[in-house]
């Protein structure tokens, strides 16, 4: 449509173009036509000229009559130079310069021959000579040709004017019809582009409202699955308590009337309780910190690892864990939620190097481009096999034996919600037996309930 | 001592079982009445005009209990002047959110 509009535009410029010049060379074959008429007449009344003032040199005798003879001969050949190029691009004109020349040169020449005749004292010789009539033919040819060249001049620049006037016709009907198309394609490329415009505004638009609608089901639908999933966890306490109080009545009341396997399997029960009994905590724990509220403020995190790893210490006073903080790693974060983030993560370290002599653990702050914060927590301790690294942050996927290493398979889960709830993203990198070092960005501009 | 009511109100049997026996095993030897869902419990405290019984010494209870629940219960023990002293024992998993709601009804006592 643009393309047809500037190709329309292009070809109503250009039809203007021909059309002045058409004008310009019509205006001019007017002139040339007047130039040929008036330098013809010129040339006709100056041979008459010439003509007059030989006669009376020779009449008369006197030298000033000469004067007006003097004059035409450079006129003359004025004049004729004059109609040479306009008379040549006339029809037939060569023919009618040759003739007419022809016949100027030879009246000149009588007139020369004459004058000298006259000059040398032969009056009366040179009179005979224009007694002859000879000067008086050819000044009737002369007059003749004259006028047949004005005639065919005049029909030339009429012939021309009018094929010119044709072209300027045409011309400015293409004109017209150029202009209205380009008028009527520009109305229409005007309309399709309003139309357009207006089709995007109401796509944006429309856009923009299903995207906030979808926004807001998005929302309601996930806090309908974590109500769904916290009242579930937490309706599926009591019958675990029933269960759990009864093993252990039957281990109290009747364990004496049990034998070893009964008292076994009971304590197996009592076991998957316990067991069921976390899952649930977790499960909780997990919808808490995507329900919670976020409380941005200051928090010093290496104050925060620091902490936690001397409760772990307190806590497990046997092991020889090295722990390196690097000091001074602050962020804007929710505190509850950092520190439960960070207390998975150290927990983990601290559960993974339970079998390592020399276990470290380390906290430090990486170069990210993205965010302005990413940390790691590096240990080096059992590691993973790094081909279900998806599977680390998944919900209740462990990638070790509940009896080599126990746990829920909630932490780094939890750990990924909370930091997602941050703006931030987590990665892990590791080997098996080659210890994890967990990664985790912090973006809290980009934080959303 | 041993002779003053204990009044249980707890819908679930398993744990209404398990905190008797609780007591039992406890050496709690008081004799103890249960209400199965908070209507009853309302009934058995307020229903009887003539009670004779007087109030019991200790009342447990379950929060999460289906229609009249534990917390319009201990509402209704702490507006009513007869049973405003009762010592009450709240039974309950939840956590937070409860806990904020049962400050709200001791509150309303205090004032």
């Amino acid at each position: 449509m643009l393309a047809s509009v500037a190709l329309l535009l292009i070809l109503f410029v250009a039809n203007v173009t021909l059309s002045v010049r058409a004008y310009v060379l019509y205006e001019r074959a007017d002139v040339s036509t007047l130039d040929v008429i008036g330098a013809s007449n010129s040339l006709l009344i100056e041979l008459l000229n010439a003509e007059t003032g030989q006669r009376g040199y020779l009449l008369t005798g006197k030298a000033v009559y000469l004067q007006p003879y003097d004059a035409a001969l450079s006129a003359i050949s004025a004049d004729q130079q004059r109609l040479r190029p306009r008379v040549s691009a006339v029809p037939g004109g060569r023919q009618y310069l040759a003739e007419l020349n022809s016949l100027v040169a030879a009246k000149m020449a009588v007139l020369a021959e004459t004058i000298k005749l006259a000059r040398a004292g032969d009056h009366a010789d040179a009179l005979r000579k224009v007694d002859t009539g000879e000067g008086k033919r050819t000044m009737d040819q002369a007059r003749g040709i004259i006028a047949d060249i004005q005639r065919a001049a005049t029909t030339a620049g009429a012939s021309q004017r009018s094929d010119l006037h044709t072209q300027l016709t045409i011309f400015a009907v293409l004109a017209a019809i150029l202009a209205v198309a380009d008028v009527r394609a520009g109305l229409v490329l005007r309309h399709r582009l309003r139309r357009a415009a207006t089709q995007i505004r109401s796509l944006n638009a429309n856009l923009e409202q299903q995207v906030r609608q979808r926004t807001i089901h998005l929302e309601r639908a996930n806090k309908n699955l974590e109500a769904f999933a916290y009242s579930v966890a937490h309706d599926l306490r009591t019958p675990l308590r029933g269960i759990s109080g009864f093993a252990e009545a039957l281990v109290d009341d009747y364990g004496d009337r049990l034998d070893e396997t009964g008292r076994e399997y009971a304590g197996r029960v009592q076991a998957g309780c316990a067991r069921m009994s976390n899952l649930i905590d977790d499960l909780l724990h997990l919808s808490q910190v995507t329900r919670a509220t976020i409380n941005l403020q200051d928090v010093d995190l290496s104050a925060e690892v620091t902490a936690i790893c001397a409760q772990l210490r307190a806590h497990d006073p046997g092991r020889q864990v090295r722990v390196t903080v690097q000091e001074g790693v602050r962020a804007t974060a929710d505190r509850t939620l950092i520190r439960s983030a960070l207390g998975n993560l150290l927990e983990n370290a601290w559960k993974f190097t339970a079998r390592r002599d020399g276990a470290t653990i380390e906290f430090a702050t990486a170069p990210d481009g993205d965010a302005p914060i990413c940390c790691y927590v590096r240990d080096n301790g059992a590691g993973f096999d790094p081909a279900y690294t998806g599977k680390l942050f998944q919900p209740f996927q462990r990638l070790h034996d509940t009896g080599e290493f126990p746990g829920t398979g909630i932490g780094l889960a939890s750990v990924r919600r909370i930091i997602e709830r941050h703006g931030g993203r987590t990665w892990a990198e590791g080997a098996v037996d080659g210890g994890a070092t967990i990664y985790f960005t912090l973006n809290t501009e980009g934080t959303h309930e | 001592m041993n002779d003053k009511q204990i009044m249980l109100i707890e819908d679930n049997p398993d744990d209404r079982d398990l905190t008797i026996r609780a007591f039992r095993k406890n050496n709690v030897l008081n004799p103890v009445t249960v209400a199965g869902n908070g209507a009853e419990a309302l009934t058995m405290l307020f229903g009887d005009e003539n009670r004779d019984q007087g109030n019991p010494a200790l009342i447990l209870l379950d929060l999460k209990m289906p229609k009249v629940d534990g917390l319009e219960v201990l509402r209704r023990i702490r507006a009513d002047p007869r049973t405003r002293v009762v010592p009450v024992l709240v039974l309950t998993s939840s956590k937070e959110e409860t806990a904020q709601e049962l400050w709200a009804v001791s509150l309303d006592l205090v004032g």
